[in-house]
């Protein structure tokens, strides 16, 4: 028979007959090598990869973040984020900012080789190369130069704007100015790889601890798949000396309740909790730090608008306007999110402007004082002839999980619309695979989804609905007026001028869209032990766990 | 007995064969998207290129056909479609033996107790012994497993504080799960060597060697327990294939990389070679014990002679 | 010491008139006690079985309150209430409320019906499956047997979660139909090696042999002997079956595949309740509470009918 299968069967056979002799004492998770300098976090999930060119979750982000070096850090000084050279020593662009000049600082991989402009360089171009199959193009697709066709493969990746001048200078070339282009620095479509680390791994590259090499503050000491994964300090690191922690440590667990019983007992450090009931207990708990936040994220209905109900502006404003934001924040988050009366979430920055919220009112307050709901719904009905009976309409609402959250949530709609619309909602509740299949092809009515920034400008929300790049959220809606004024702000370097571009653009979304119905605006809940000092409290920041140190554990 | 077991191994290798088969062509017809997991839509032109580095573009047939050639020439299962660069028979190897603790464990727990105990309730059949003994067993199945551990974690772990709430490579990690995993054993085997030591006390040879003057003990020793442990075997094929399969929930609670979770997420996922070599392996594993357990069978029962 | 002829001696001497006739007895021949049917017997001695019969009593309580429970409660399961979240039981909502302020008693009944109804049709479509099954296989033997015995087997050994899963995701539905289907779609395989199994040791016994040599009917020995024989084990795999379905459905409503909203059953309460059960342990105390007491009361009532169908144990 199959000769691994057979191993398998074995190995299956023997550790049970060895069960029986009891577990190893391994490395408890707590105790670390001598002094305090250890933090104990956690991820939700296995991270699917530490390729930074084939991940693209939330998980393999966090570890990236503290092993790799980009070429900046988004740091938190004295309360205001700056920008720090970090892979970079410094960097400079041309007069009309489509050339930017990076010098790489003299630094170590943690095998001892040092890093060049070429590693940053085959990083970056890696990702935009289709053969390699990388989720995080659409970072830099469409602003380095000839990005979006080396992606589509209508040109060869040497005609890529990226390129390593000699071993400590790189060379990107823009497509066009890019007024937001050093917020994509941090990003992992930016990240270095070492070519011939990962052309000796190939497939395998970045699936193990053993297959990987970094370069940033720490290095992978070890990685239990489904467990756990311990990073320590990266001795070889050009900023070694600022690096204060001597271990980090991530359990891996996927039960939410286990989280938060393994922080009250003290074998985590830090947990972020959405459940009223924890934030009130750990309230209650005697050396814990509580940090709220806005986070740059929205949850938010969106509909099909090739669909014959709502095909109709009215009928989807008036889904839109139906919602009791405040009364959904209320019962359903417990108040730990915030209502949303825009798309464009708080928590985004416009250069030096400051947070975009703060510079322009949600554009769905005024409307939902100036209309209604029912009205809308009735005359959307009579324009497409069907009758004026809501209670004959039956809409599939399309959920993208299964979880028992998912499903409170979705009762609560179904109650809600029913009572304010009086239509009725059809439950659907897809594994995120099916669902993300459905709503691509069009077999859905109207869905439910979360989305965060990808980089620090409005933009990575906003562009989400220009025709081009509508595939993300598949509502099938498209304006050329929209479409006209994104394309105005991606290259307005005035900051003022390109937050009036975006005003704009997000009053004709609602106006005359409508194809997506925010819900709230994600706020995080983190606790953390005051021992921990030193942290980066901003969701944006990209200093990970480097600055972060123990005092008095 | 050689033919009889070359019999089995042929009937075997048929069965994994319909499985393998009946398997892939059913999660090929599901729907859903095994790239979905990359959260952004992927250009066109990078997922052309992912269908083709994993087959997807050739029709389920002839993904079929090349999956069976490289299971059956070179053993292979391919790579996880989750997983980048992760092999599926690795990925089975690693965590089967981490599953194979808390559940083999729990599975020599709940024989050994459960056989006491049905041992002590038939010997004292409608007596109080008999009545405490079914209690507890039956007990112990009556709350959902996802109850009874996050019960027992919150006592232990939160409350009392004397073991880790998640974690794996301590014994201490286990001493929950292997408390919950169990508690079905112990119930089933409690109840099922109870009437079956009840058949067997009933059976005349037992009324002969009483007869005969032959001591309660001996009879018990020499007659019933063999005899009612027999039938006790059949039980195990379910319960040790059970133990990879069934330990999903107590391995989400305790946070144990052991292969439950990837039964449940694998499907999810659309992670179509981790879903098929999931079920081959236990699939595997389950006909491989009914064949060991046939085989001590005929060895031992001597009214099942084999020719 | 007394020789025979003493005896002898010793009976002439008996007068005749020490005995007397007394007539016949015309009733010696028949049973003392009135002739008492299978079922019968069986009623009555599960009445004698203390536990079984209070088993018995609990589930017709449980199923009362199933049917009536949530009229009682003067709320709809279904209905959000934001002022009422999670209040403890309180003389306006007897067993509290939930995360949406819904009625938790009404809730508790209403799931209960499907519970219970997947338990029970489940248990019994997968007996009556796996008998016709079992006892086709068993009845022709040979061939027919052995192919039966292999697909069986096939079934077996794909994991049940997997097909589980697999049915719920291709017909796209968690309605109670798919729900039973696919539970009982390999559910029937253990009834149907324990029926064959059955009848084979039966076809063997002695008393189907001796009846065989003696010439009865084949149709006559299969309802004087092998029904009998095999009812009783049936209706004991069915509450024993019984509790079985309603643990897996609450397995699938904890990883999310359970019944669908509105509707709901035990599991899903009790898995809805698991994240918060430190905060508000009576949301879970109930539907577990009657998860446990219909697991408890089917297997002890099963066991009572173990005993009491069990015909060798007929007194």
């Amino acid at each position: 028979m199959k000769k691994k299968l057979v191993a398998v069967l074995l190995t299956a056979t023997m550790a049970l007959s060895l069960a029986a002799c009891g577990g190893k004492d391994g490395g408890g998770s707590s105790d670390g090598s001598g002094g305090e300098q250890y933090y104990n976090t956690y991820l939700q999930t296995e991270p699917s990869t530490l390729d930074s060119i084939k991940g693209n979750d939330n998980y393999s982000r966090g570890i990236l973040i503290n092993t790799m070096e980009p070429l900046t850090r988004l740091v938190e000084k004295d309360g205001e984020q700056i920008r720090e050279a970090a892979g970079a020593e410094s960097w400079e662009s041309n007069e009309d900012g489509t050339v930017w000049t990076f010098k790489i600082r003299d630094n170590k991989w943690s095998d001892g080789q040092e890093v060049t402009a070429a590693d940053y360089a085959y990083g970056i171009t890696q990702t935009l190369n289709p053969d390699a199959g990388s989720p995080n193009s659409f970072f830099t697709s469409s602003f380095i130069k000839n990005g979006s066709k080396v992606v589509n493969g209508e040109a060869s990746v040497e005609e890529l704007g990226v390129k390593a001048v000699d071993d400590k200078t790189l060379e990107i070339t823009l497509e066009a100015p890019t007024p937001y282009f050093m917020s994509l620095t941090d990003t992992r479509a930016c990240y270095p790889v070492r070519q011939d680390i990962a052309e000796k791994y190939g497939e395998t590259y970045g699936s193990e601890a053993e297959n990987f090499v970094g370069n940033g503050p720490f290095k992978i000491d070890s990685w239990v798949h489904n467990s756990e994964i311990t990073l320590v300090k990266n001795e070889n690191y050009w900023d070694a000396d600022n690096v204060k922690l001597d271990k980090v440590h991530y359990a891996i667990i996927n039960d939410e309740t286990a989280v938060f019983n393994s922080f009250d007992s003290g074998q985590l450090d830090y947990c972020s909790t959405g459940s009223e009931e924890w934030v009130e207990r750990f309230e209650k708990k005697e050396g814990v730090d509580r940090i709220d936040a806005v986070i740059p994220s929205m949850r938010f209905d969106f509909f099909n608008v090739n669909d014959e109900l709502f095909s109709n502006l009215n009928v989807r404003k008036a889904f839109v306007l139906a919602v009791d934001r405040e009364d959904m924040a209320k019962t359903i988050y417990q108040d730990m999110h915030i209502p949303a009366f825009w798309w464009v979430p708080q928590a985004v920055s416009t250069g030096e402007l400051g947070d975009y919220r703060d510079q322009v009112e949600g554009p769905l307050e005024k409307i939902s004082k100036e209309e209604d709901a029912k009205e809308l719904l009735l005359k959307g009905m009579e324009e497409l002839g069907l009758g004026n009976d809501p209670s004959q309409i039956t809409v599939k609402y399309s959920l993208s999980a299964t979880t028992q959250w998912a499903r409170n949530y979705g009762e609560y709609v179904q109650q809600k619309y029913k009572d304010i619309l009086g239509v009725n909602i059809e439950l659907d509740f897809n594994e995120w695979s099916t669902f993300q299949q459905k709503t691509n092809s069009g077999e859905y009515q109207m869905g439910n989804m979360t989305w965060s920034t990808d980089y620090d400008d409005p933009m990575s929300m906003i562009s989400l609905f220009t025709t081009e790049n509508a595939s993300n959220i598949p509502t099938n809606w498209s304006n050329e007026e929209f479409d006209s004024l994104i394309a105005q702000a991606g290259k307005e370097m005035d900051e003022a001028k390109r937050v009036e571009f975006y005003a704009q653009a997000e009053q004709i979304l609602f106006n005359e869209g409508c194809n997506i119905c925010p819900l709230v605006n994600e706020m995080q809940h983190i606790f953390r032990y005051s021992y921990v000092k030193n942290v980066d409290e901003k969701f944006t920041s990209t200093s990970g766990s480097k600055y972060i140190y123990i005092e008095g554990r | 007995m050689a033919k009889f077991i070359a019999k089995r191994v042929g009937y075997m290798l048929l069965t994994l064969f319909i499985v393998i088969t009946a398997t892939f062509f059913l999660m090929h017809s599901i729907p859903g998207d095994p790239l979905a997991h990359m959260a952004r839509n992927l250009p066109e032109q990078t997922r052309e290129n992912y269908y083709e580095k994993y087959g997807l573009d050739k029709s389920t047939a002839e993904q079929y056909v090349i999956f069976m050639k490289n299971l059956i020439t070179k053993g292979e299962m391919g790579e996880s479609l989750r997983y980048p660069g992760r092999e599926v028979t690795d990925t089975l190897m690693t965590n089967s033996a981490v599953s194979a603790k808390p559940g083999g464990l729990a599975l020599v727990v709940g024989l050994v107790i459960g056989i006491l105990l049905g041992i002590v309730a038939a010997l004292n059949k409608n007596k109080w012994p008999d009545y405490i003994v079914m209690f507890i067993a039956i007990l112990g199945i009556t709350v959902p497993v996802f109850v009874l551990a996050s019960v027992l974690q919150y006592i232990f772990s939160v409350k009392l504080m004397v073991l880790p709430t998640t974690g794996w490579g301590s014994w201490k990690n286990i001493v929950i799960p292997v408390v919950v995993l169990s508690f079905g054993t112990i119930a089933t085997y409690a109840r099922y060597v109870k009437s079956n030591m009840l058949d067997v006390m009933g059976q005349d040879y037992i009324l002969t060697a009483e007869a005969k003057g032959v001591s309660r003990f001996n009879v018990v020793k020499s007659h019933v327990l063999k005899n009612a442990f027999l039938p006790c075997m059949t039980l195990l094929v379910g319960q040790v294939s059970g133990i990879f399969t069934g330990s999903f929930v107590v391995e989400k609670i305790f946070g144990i990389p052991g292969l439950g979770f990837y039964y449940i997420n694998s499907i999810n996922d659309r992670d179509y070679t981790m879903i098929i070599g999931t079920t081959i392996f236990a699939a595997a594993l389950f006909v491989f014990v009914q064949l060991m357990v046939d085989i001590a069978y005929s060895l031992m029962d001597p009214r099942i002679r084999v020719k | 010491m007394m020789g025979n002829q003493d005896v002898t001696d010793m009976m002439e001497n008996i007068s005749d008139e020490k005995f007397k006739i007394i007539g016949i007895d015309k009733d010696s021949e028949t049973p003392s006690r009135p002739r008492v049917g299978y079922w019968r017997d069986a009623w009555r001695r599960l009445r004698e079985n203390k536990v079984a019969f209070v088993a018995l009593i609990i589930l017709l309580v449980l199923i009362f309150f199933i049917i009536f429970g949530p009229a009682i409660s003067g709320y709809e399961f279904e209905q959000i209430d934001s002022e009422a979240i999670n209040k403890g039981p309180s003389a306006e909502h007897w067993f509290g409320t939930d995360d949406l302020g819904r009625d938790l008693f009404a809730r508790v009944w209403q799931a209960g019906r499907v519970s219970i109804i997947i338990g029970i049709l489940g248990a019994v479509i997968a007996s009556v499956v796996g008998s016709i099954y079992g006892g086709i296989a068993a009845y022709f033997g040979g061939a027919v047997d052995d192919i039966m015995m292999r697909i069986v087997e096939v079934l077996l050994s794909i994991p049940y979660l997997i097909i589980v899963i697999l049915i719920s995701v291709i017909t796209d539905s968690k309605s109670l139909g798919t729900m039973l289907v696919a539970l009982t779609l390999t559910g029937w395989c253990g009834i149907a090696r324990l029926v064959r199994g059955q009848m084979l040791q039966l076809k063997s016994q002695e008393y189907v042999l001796a009846a065989n040599a003696l010439g009865v009917a084949p149709i006559k020995i299969i309802l004087k002997h092998m029904i009998p024989n095999t009812i009783g084990m049936i209706i004991v795999a069915i509450t024993f079956d019984i509790p079985g379905y309603i643990f897996s459905e609450a397995f699938l409503s904890y990883v999310g595949l359970g019944i669908q909203p509105p509707s709901t059953s035990w599991g899903a309460l009790a898995s809805a309740a698991q994240q918060n059960f430190m905060f508000y342990p009576y949301q879970l105390l109930f539907p577990a509470l009657m998860i446990a007491l219909t697991m408890l009361s089917f297997t002890l009532l099963g066991d009572g009918l173990r005993d009491a169908l069990d015909p060798k144990l007929r007194k």
